[in-house]
Order: C-alpha cells, then structure tokens, then sequence
C-alpha cells in the first residue's frame, strides 16, 4: 500500500517538473531571440521618483534600490508585433535590462487580469500603504489591466510608482 | 525533580506566554534557533521520549515542507538560482521560509513543554478567580484530544480483533470507520456526562473555590520580576525592529546595536531558564541520594 502512495507521487512529481521549463538565470536573460527587429515600435519608460520625496515611509532595506534620479529605465524603444499589450513590453524590457519583475497572474487575482507586483524589488506596499506601481499610455492612465491594453504604433508607456493612490485616473 | 514546574503557575502562565510571544513574534531565525535549542532540553527533561522522537520526525516534515512552498509563492529576492516557466526561484525565499519554519517549530515545541508543565489543575486554579468557565474548557480541551486518541486506539484494538484473519484490506478501512464513528459517540456522550457531573458538583456556582497548594514565594516573586522587565524590553526591541531580519531583496542582519547585544543575552538566558532549573534540581537530587 506505501509503496503504491510513493509509486504515484513520484509519477506525478515526475510529470510536474517534465512539464515545468527550468532555466538558470543566465539562459533566462540571454533568451531575446524571439523578438521582433521591424515594424511598429513603442517606447517604455519605468520610473519611481516619487518614492524620492516619500523616503520616509519606504521600508527599511530598499534605499539602495532607488536610482538617483529615480529612474529605473530610461525612455527605451521596442518593436511590437501585432496586438501587443502593455504587459507582455514590460516582460521583454525587464528581460532585457536585467531588471527584477514579479507579477500576480491573471488566474491568481480577482481582476482577471495580469498585475504588477514589484519591479526592480519595489513591491506594493514597500512606500506606505497606497503605493504600488501603475501605468500611462501617451500620458493617460489606462483604465484596463495592463496584459490587455492593446498597443499601437508610438505609444509612449510610463510604468510609475506611486506612493498616493489618490491621484489615480489623471 | 521537576524544579521547574513548582514555580507557581501565574509566573509560569507569564514565562510561556513571553518565550511564545517573542519567539513567533521576532522574526529572527537566530531567535529562534535559541528558542528551538532550550524548548527542545526543557522538553527532553520532561521525559516521554518515544512520543519526542515521532513529534521530532513530525517538526522535520512540516518545516521541510514550509521551507520548500514559500519560494512557490513569493519571488522576491536577489540570488536567482533558476528559472522555473520564466518566474524565478530564489535563494531570499528559500531563506525565509527556512526562518518561518524553524519559528513555528520552536513555538511548537514550546508548546509541548507548556502543555506537559501546564497541568489542569493549575489552569483551572489561574483560572477560577477572573474567569472560571474559561478555565474549565481550556482544561477540558487540552485534556480531550490525548483522552480521545487514547479512546480511539481502545476501540480500535477491540474492532481488530473481531474482524475474521485474512479479511481484505477493504475491510480494514471499514474497521477503522466503524471505530472513528464508535469513538465520536463516546465523546459526545463522555463531553455531555462530564459536564452534567460537574454541575452537580457545583462547578458553575460562583464563589466556588478549589483546593489547592500553590503558593507564591519569594523565588516566584523573583522570577515574575525577571520575566516582567526581559519581556518587555525584548517587546519593545521587537516593537521597534531592532531585532528583525530582513529578508527581500537581499538578506540584512540586524545591525549590532546595544539593544540587540542586551536583548540576546537576555533570551539566551530566558530560554535556557527552565533547564538550569531542572538541572538544578537533578543535581540536589543526586546529591542528597
């Protein structure tokens, strides 16, 4: 009978690791050759100067993480393929500059939609208790997740952090 | 023998609820390593080993276990080690999950300890004075769970042997259903019995007093005062993180700062109180043989 138990976990541990793709951290960043190289193109734009008049309430640990000027990536341009959302630019950018991203799945959350968690170990909540990162397309707020914004050719993205929800929908 | 356990039962109810406190509370895996080393001596002196060794095998489980699911849950952390499907596993998750389990086995083996030396007449006794019904379901429940594990393995003994030899394993399982369901029948009935005995023996009148022969001397007085004045300056060290590991993005120890320094030294020797006391009392034992 135990052996029985053991014999199906390891079938089933067997099946969930096959079916995962694990890649060491050098593979993962190095594997940019899917991307489009003509064509439309937007740019992005990741910035958290906010955080910089509200160091007060920023967790103990995370100064070092704060660029100078408050910007994380610089105004960058990306060739988009067809129907492209916000989120999947944001995947190649941090990819490409090495910049740590974490996000709750569409699956995982309540809004039915990709969500932003941390970028570059600012998380939500890191800057007291409103802040959290958002997105602007060609300076206006989208009102949608950002795995469903549809870009189109010269959309200029801003991802900010913001440590006050209240000027949310400007 | 037993030093430790007569100590009066306030001051001993104070020294477990602060060793508990700080040691879920601190969020420091040295803390609690402390915390695990002396609860574990404590526990060992208080015997019954072979039930120690199972909880043992138990802890290392669930603390593997722990340690292995944070980094499925959170991601944050510098030292990538791998991807898995583009979201990293690393190192910083590992890391905390480690501190979460070491922590609540520390708690868990504290509490073990409390509920040898905690016995029910004592809870009872802190108890009848501000709340007395609190204090009798606390002691009734403590005492349910290894009174009905008992009862089940009774029942269970007398199901086995009334099953025929070479009956399937199907049936098996019936027996162990037949007895489950046997066994919740007896605690429904053992639960209503003993709380209509104890009213008629006037457990719910108030002004009830109950025998017995604590007394506070002047050992406890010392030993209140000592636990009053660590908790809380290890509270307030809490209170203000001056104890507290961070863990994401990368791990910081707490800076060497005086409280710090103080607040080790005080847990060091907060935790290791009950042994000291045991051997204590092991020695004067040995000596007066």
């Amino acid at each position: 009978m135990k052996r029985r138990i053991l014999a199906v976990v390891l079938i089933f541990m067997t099946v969930f690791v096959t079916s995962c793709s694990i890649r060491s951290k050098e593979d993962y960043y190095n594997d940019t050759n899917s991307e489009p190289s003509d064509g439309d193109s937007v740019t992005i734009e990741i910035e958290c100067s906010q955080i910089l008049e509200n160091l007060d309430s920023l967790e103990k640990g995370l100064e070092e993480y704060i660029p100078e000027d408050g910007i994380i990536l610089k105004e960058t341009e990306f060739f988009i393929e067809e129907n492209e959302s916000v989120y999947s630019v944001l995947k190649r950018a941090a990819r490409k500059n090495h910049i740590q991203l974490e996000v709750q799945g569409s699956e995982e959350n309540a809004l039915g939609s990709v969500y932003v968690e941390g970028i570059n170990y600012l998380y939500e909540f890191s800057c007291g208790p409103q802040s959290g990162w958002r997105y602007a397309v060609n300076g206006e707020y989208g009102g949608v997740g950002c795995d469903s914004y549809k870009l189109s050719n010269g959309d200029k993205i801003e991802w900010v952090y913001t440590c006050e929800l209240e000027d949310f929908g400007q | 023998m037993r030093t430790f356990s007569r100590f009066h039962p306030f001051v001993m109810l104070i020294f477990f609820v602060g060793v508990i406190g700080v040691s879920m509370f601190s969020m420091n895996p040295v803390v609690s390593l402390m915390s695990f080393i002396g609860g574990l001596l404590f526990r060992i002196m208080l015997g019954e080993h072979e039930k120690l060794k199972r909880e043992l095998i138990f802890y290392a489980v669930l603390g593997a276990l722990v340690t292995l699911t944070n980094p499925i849950f959170s991601h944050n952390g510098e030292t990538v080690l791998f991807f898995v499907n583009d979201t990293p596993i690393t190192a910083e998750s590992f890391a905390y999950g480690g501190a979460a389990a070491l922590m609540l086995i520390s708690a868990l083996v504290w509490f073990g300890c409390f509920s040898r030396v905690m016995t029910s007449d004592r809870i009872i006794y802190l108890f009848s004075g501000i709340a007395p019904s609190l204090g009798l379901v606390l002691s009734s429940a403590l005492k349910f769970v290894p009174s009905m594990l008992k009862k089940y393995r009774e029942i269970h003994l007398v199901q086995k042997t009334l099953m025929n030899e070479g009956e399937s394993k199907k049936s098996g399982f019936y027996t162990s259903v037949r007895s489950f369901s046997a066994l919740v029948t007896w605690a429904i009935e053992h639960s209503a019995d003993a709380s209509s005995s104890m009213s008629c023996r006037g457990y719910s009148i108030k002004g009830r007093t109950s025998f017995s022969l604590f007394k506070f001397t002047g050992k406890d007085f010392l030993l209140l005062i000592y636990c009053l004045f660590s908790f809380a300056f290890m509270f307030i060290v809490i209170g203000r993180k001056g104890a507290a590991f961070l863990f994401y993005p990368r791990l910081v120890f707490p800076s060497e700062s005086t409280g710090y320094m103080i607040f080790s030294g005080m847990w060091i020797i907060t935790v290791m109180l009950p042994v000291l006391f045991e051997l204590k009392g092991e020695l004067k034992w040995k000596l007066s043989n």
